[in-house]
């Protein structure tokens, strides 16, 4: 546990060995993301072999489509990650894209709000429910994969029933009519490079990616969420507030969700209500992928983001081969197990090592 | 024995019902003389009609998105219309999970419904539930999907809906009087054997190639579904044609297919008769599940009270209607009451 003061030389003369000096390879190998970072490597090899009839590896037109489909996965995947290392999960989150632009849509084509209220009434809508998953959770102490499933459920509920009720439709169409759309559309949804079409959206991952990154390893936030994770009973003695940390790591969780489906609702100019259903095993995926641990307490924010491209590559890279689509799901779900053992393969040679 | 207890002697086979019936009327008017006979019919029948109370039950794989709910504002018009006279309608919508539906089944034959409307993406997995249906004399209608899955059961009434493989072959002439040569057709749904029926009649008449791409859950991320079909046009850059089975994937397509493809697509939204008006869309096959929703409650209606069948074996076609720029504006005005 990172929280854990550092332990005093035990005597002059013998060495501690747990403080040992490691070599900068075997240190490398024991990082969490490494295991995805190599496996990233692995499906951008296996598809320049594959993917004959484009050029897989060098037309950025090809890194622009995995990198956007990667963003779209990555950017709710940086807190659920960050979640899953405080050791709970978020089954809401997928869903919660969905209820976040289907009330963007109701807000401003219904309402006729200017975007920009919308938008913020759409980030405190997520920080509330973030906030009601997480005391749910702390209070209850049941899995939040029971009280996250609920709030699943809910969510699309109400997702198709009060849009159903306002607005006599299931999709909502011509936010873009909302006054302040053309600056939301530059912020949110448009092309950093038009040439080959890479989306803003990539921006947000990797910028999203770095504050995570950043939280985790160089904050003390970072270190509660660990602690959280790992063992609550022994950080809540150390003196981590643990409830605290898990019930902010909810409401990242579900604010980020909710921003990308803003951007979502920004792209498409409209929103249906199923929009995000089932889209928070991808975000568990990239996580895992991304060696964060189903138990918590382990886990790394930029392996999360390597997780996140293994995904996109696999999606796009499948297509961009020609292979039988109607095998998608198998080839998907093929990629993404030899991903994770390849990666807890790396992660078992390298703790051997030591 | 009157007309009005062969109604209510449920169990029977309806077509043994119906050659009963007719018998015992024409060995009636034989015997009391014609024109009394038709009369005193006549009156017995309207009696029954105001008496009968109509239980529908209407089970369908349909989902929340924008398809589904003009079929709902059909079921839930019809339901208006004929409340006054004694139909009550229960809506159960599985979402493409058909264990979902089977329960919705199993819980409208326990509440003993006159008739079931439901629609059949999977004929194998209805068929126990809906045998059962039929051997407790309840009346089936099949809708949208699975014509002549269940036309030999007993009870079977009709099929009201589209043919999807004569809805295709429509889309493929279309592409073929476009002059395409190279289609691709995109199948948003994995495990709905009616899309893949689209596709297969789309190749059936298409002069050139047809390819199909699968996009498992497509409408549920559809950012990913354009990056998806970008991917395709840049792996297969001969493909000038495009078929979405989904309006939906269809105004999403439109971001990531090269310029001068020739797009069509299954279903209507206002987005999409936006893009066919504007000639972004070619063209759009209209089935109309309106008409899926609210005919069905009426077929039941009619039988339940007055043990009329339509039909007799074929189905009620809904469509393809096709949708261009030629029409698009009149329908556009319909399509924002969220009833085509």
């Amino acid at each position: 546990m990172t929280a854990a003061p550092a332990p005093a030389p035990a005597s002059a003369g013998a060495p501690d060995e747990r403080v040992a000096r490691v070599g900068p390879v075997a240190r490398l190998f024991r990082r969490p993301d490494i295991g995805a970072f190599v496996g990233a490597i692995a499906v951008f090899c296996l598809f320049s072999i594959t993917a004959s009839d484009v050029n897989w590896a060098t037309d950025l037109g090809v890194w622009s489509s995995w990198l956007n489909t990667a963003a779209y996965d990555g950017i709710v995947a940086v807190p659920v990650a960050l979640l899953m290392i405080g050791g709970e999960f978020d089954l809401s989150a997928g869903v919660m894209i969905g209820s976040s632009g289907l009330l963007l849509g109701i807000l401003t084509t219904q309402e006729n709000w200017n975007i920009w209220p919308a938008i913020l009434v759409c980030i405190l809508f997520g920080l509330a429910i973030g906030f009601v998953n997480g005391v749910a959770v702390v209070k209850t102490k049941l899995p939040s994969f029971i009280i996250t499933l609920g709030t699943f459920f809910m969510l699309r509920g109400l997702n198709a029933g009060l849009t159903i009720k306002l607005t006599g439709g299931v999709s909502i169409n011509n936010i873009d009519a909302a006054p302040g759309y053309s600056f939301a559309h530059t912020l949110f949804a448009s092309q950093v490079w038009t040439t080959y079409g890479l989306s803003v959206a990539v921006l947000w991952w990797l910028g999203l990616t770095a504050v995570g990154a950043w939280l985790l390893s160089r904050t003390r936030f970072g270190n509660w969420t660990f602690g959280s994770g790992g063992d609550a009973t022994a950080a809540r003695n150390v003196g981590v507030p643990v409830a605290r940390t898990k019930i902010m790591l909810f409401m990242a969780t579900s604010t980020v969700a909710a921003l990308w489906g803003v951007m979502t609702a920004v792209q498409l100019r409209g929103i249906q209500s199923n929009e995000g259903v089932g889209r928070e095993f991808e975000f568990i995926i990239a996580a895992v992928v991304g060696g964060c641990l189903l138990t918590g307490g382990y886990g790394s924010v930029i392996g999360t983001a390597f997780g996140a491209a293994i995904i996109g590559m696999a999606q796009i890279g499948i297509i961009d081969s020609n292979w039988d689509s109607n095998w998608v799901y198998f080839f998907e779900g093929a990629v993404l197990v030899s991903a994770v053992m390849l990666n807890t393969a790396i992660r078992r040679r390298a703790e051997k090592a030591r | 024995m009157s007309e009005h207890e062969t109604i209510d002697e449920r169990g029977v086979s309806r077509r043994d019902l119906l050659v009963r019936g007719g018998v015992l009327t024409a060995g009636a008017a034989t015997l009391l003389g014609g024109p009394a006979a038709v009369a005193y019919g006549a009156r017995q029948r309207r009696s029954a009609v105001e008496a009968t109370k109509t239980k529908v039950a209407v089970v369908t794989h349909g989902d929340t998105g924008s398809f589904w709910s003009v079929f709902k504002k059909g079921v839930d018009q019809a339901h208006k219309d004929l409340g006054s006279r004694g139909v009550s309608v229960n809506q159960v919508y599985a979402n493409n999970d058909v264990s979902k539906q089977v329960a919705g089944i199993v819980a409208a034959v326990a509440a003993k419904a006159n008739v079931i409307v439901t629609s059949v993406p999977d004929a194998s997995a209805l068929k126990d539930s809906l045998t059962r249906a039929s051997k407790k004399g309840i009346e089936i209608i099949t809708c949208n999907s699975g014509l002549g899955a269940f036309d030999a059961l007993p009870t079977y009434d009709c099929h009201v809906g589209q043919t999807e493989d004569v809805a295709g072959q429509g889309a493929g002439k279309q592409f073929n009087a476009a002059g395409a040569k190279n289609l691709v057709v995109v199948i948003h749904e994995a495990s709905n054997s009616g899309l893949t029926q689209r596709a297969a009649g789309a190749k059936k008449t298409f002069k050139g190639t047809t390819k199909t791409l699968v996009i498992p859950n497509a409408t549920a991320d559809l950012p990913g579904t354009q990056q998806k079909i970008a991917a395709y046009f840049r792996a297969n850059s001969k493909t000038d044609a495009l078929l979405a089975l989904n309006p939906d994937v269809a105004t999403t397509a439109l971001n990531a297919v090269k310029k001068g493809t020739k797009v069509g697509t299954f279903d209507l939204s206002p987005g999409v008769i936006t893009a066919v008006q504007s000639g972004k869309i070619l063209f759009a096959i209209d089935q109309q599940q309106y008409l899926q929703g609210y005919l069905p409650v009426v077929f039941a209606y009619l039988f339940v009270n007055n043990l009329n069948t339509v039909g007799n074996g074929a189905p009620v076609l809904t469509g393809p209607g096709i949708v261009n720029r030629h029409n698009a504006a009149k329908v556009a005005s319909l399509a924002k009451k969220g009833t085509r």
